[in-house]
């Protein structure tokens, strides 16, 4: 299978001065589904912001779906954006609209026909198991239910690429599990690539997916079919 | 279509926010209605001030005569410099000693009969030049020009007063358009805080509109259409004052006459149109300008 995802002598530092991340290669290929570990300040949501161009690195090439990240022009950064989706631990929906417009927002916001965004609104839903409550408020929802919408909303527009940063990090054990699960069957189902940062140990060690443990700044352990590692953190 | 889309759904959220932020945006309507008002006045000046240097110049002519004995060679090379200058408009009428003579001969009994006498024009006569300028203003120059010429033995216009009040009129026009500057750049700090109150109630949305992948003008496009529906209402009031008020003052100088006959204003119609014009023009820029410096920093990752 092709790779995706190439990163290659990536650096990044802060302008405060903290160096998050040092040299690092990483490889990751098209319909992989893979778990970053490590623990608090480790660099994962720094590895993980970087896919998305929220943070530039400061030195390396980054290639996500052919697209140069680290060259990205801040006026094209919409490209890449419109081939992945991200999941943030804290849901970001809007709290003033339904869980349809959620989801229907990010079609709306990149110019879509009327007629695809019903269509692919309410197939995202569907997915994710919120059709029935299309027209419930994200304060009407529970946590779980509120990351599905969000999940809907990262996938309703056929991303390669799915990027979740702790998403289960505000959840419960039973409603994280549930939500890696619906990442899981996405990735099944659709070939959708998913990386997720987490330090959830269970969710890791139950789904015996490929495990990169990152420790300062640095790839500690890459593992297939891994488990939750006590020594990375 | 896409492009449609997108304008349609900014039109709808400018409206919305224009609405829900309903003091700052009059505020920044009445701003720009105050700063126009005085632009507007500016314009009418200034434009009059220009019909009017225009007019003079057709109707102050420097009268020239060259040193008696002036040959026709000379005179030939006295019109070339002529030619040359810049100020000078191109189509001075001139009259030789011969032709001084002959207009002399129309005249009255006695005044034909002294012609009778002249044998040669050329000695009692000097070459007579009608010369309009381009630019009133630098009428002076002109004059001083040609009276450094050899050749010339005289040049002088009238009504110096003229040139004097038009100066006076160009100068209330450049200090209108000073303070129409200044005005203006109040406005536009009025308008980016105004538009970064609405960017502020609406954060959320423009930080998930660039999660999903929304192109920059997608998401300053509300914005800039705010800025232009403020600067679109703002120059409502300044249009009326510009079309009722300026023609009034019209019908009350009694039809644009101003002391002498030339010192005519403009016509109204269609005149107040084009400024009008232009001041909505510069209204609804401001605006936009307005709205997307404040947009600006929010579009950086």
């Amino acid at each position: 299978m092709a790779e995706l995802i190439t990163l290659s002598n990536v650096n990044k530092k802060y302008k405060n001065g903290v160096t998050a991340i040092y040299d690092l290669d990483l490889k990751i290929k098209k319909g992989e589904f893979v778990f970053i570990i490590g623990g608090s300040g480790s660099g994962k949501s720094t590895l993980i912001k970087m896919l998305y161009r929220e943070e530039k690195p400061t030195s390396g090439e980054i290639n996500v779906g052919g697209i140069n990240v680290a060259k990205l022009r801040n006026s094209r950064v919409y490209k890449l954006r419109r081939k992945l989706g991200i999941v943030f631990q804290d849901y970001r929906l809007l709290p003033q609209s339904t869980v349809y417009e959620n989801v229907a927002f990010a079609l709306e916001s990149i110019g879509a026909k009327s007629s695809d965004i019903r269509i692919k609104t309410l197939r995202a839903l569907e997915l994710v198991g919120l059709k029935g409550k299309i027209r419930n408020y994200p304060d009407q929802l529970s946590g779980g239910e509120q990351q599905r919408v969000a999940i809907a909303r990262a996938i309703v527009n056929d991303p390669k690429l799915i990027l979740c940063d702790e998403p289960t990090g505000n959840l419960d054990p039973k409603m994280s599990l549930e939500i890696v699960k619906v990442l899981e069957e996405i990735n099944k189902t659709t070939g959708t690539t998913v990386i997720m940062a987490t330090h959830d140990k269970d969710i890791v060690n139950k789904f015996k997916k490929r495990v990169i443990a990152i420790k300062q700044g640095r790839i500690f352990k890459d593992y297939e079919e891994g488990k939750y590692d006590n020594e990375a953190i | 279509m896409k492009l449609f889309r997108i304008i349609k759904n900014g039109v709808r959220d400018a409206f919305k926010s224009v609405y829900r932020n309903f003091s700052l945006s009059f505020a920044s309507i009445s701003s720009i209605s105050f700063t126009l008002v005085i632009v507007a006045l500016a314009l009418l000046v200034a434009f009059n001030v220009e019909n009017f240097s225009k007019k003079a110049g057709d109707n102050v002519t420097i009268v020239t005569y060259l040193t008696l004995g002036t040959t026709e060679e000379q005179a030939k090379e006295f019109e070339k410099t002529l030619k040359d200058m810049d100020n000078v408009q191109n189509k001075w009428t001139s009259q030789t000693p011969e032709e001084r003579k002959n207009a002399l001969a129309t005249e009255d009994d006695f005044l034909s009969s002294v012609a009778t006498l002249i044998d040669k024009p050329e000695e009692v006569f000097h070459y007579r030049y009608d010369i309009n300028v381009k630019d009133i203003d630098k009428i002076d120059e002109t004059q001083q020009d040609l009276k450094s010429l050899d050749v010339v033995e005289s040049a002088e216009y009238g009504d110096e007063t003229i040139t004097k009040m038009i100066s006076m009129f160009d100068m209330a026009g450049k200090v209108a358009i000073a303070i129409a500057l200044v005005l203006m750049v109040v406005t536009v700090v009025l308008i980016v805080n105004t538009i970064k109150l609405t960017i502020f109630s609406r954060k959320r949305e423009i930080s998930i509109m660039r999660v999903v992948g929304a192109s920059n003008l997608t998401i300053k496009n509300p914005f800039i259409i705010e800025g232009f529906i403020i600067g679109l209402f703002g120059s409502i009031v300044p249009v009326l004052v510009t079309i009722f008020g300026y023609a009034a003052f019209y019908e009350h100088l009694d039809n644009g006459h101003f002391m002498t006959f030339w010192l005519e204003f403009i016509n109204p119609y269609p005149f107040v149109y084009w400024v009008s014009l232009m001041i909505v023009g510069l209204g609804v820029l401001v605006g936009m300008f307005g709205s997307s410096r404040a947009v600006r920093r929010y579009l950086k990752v």
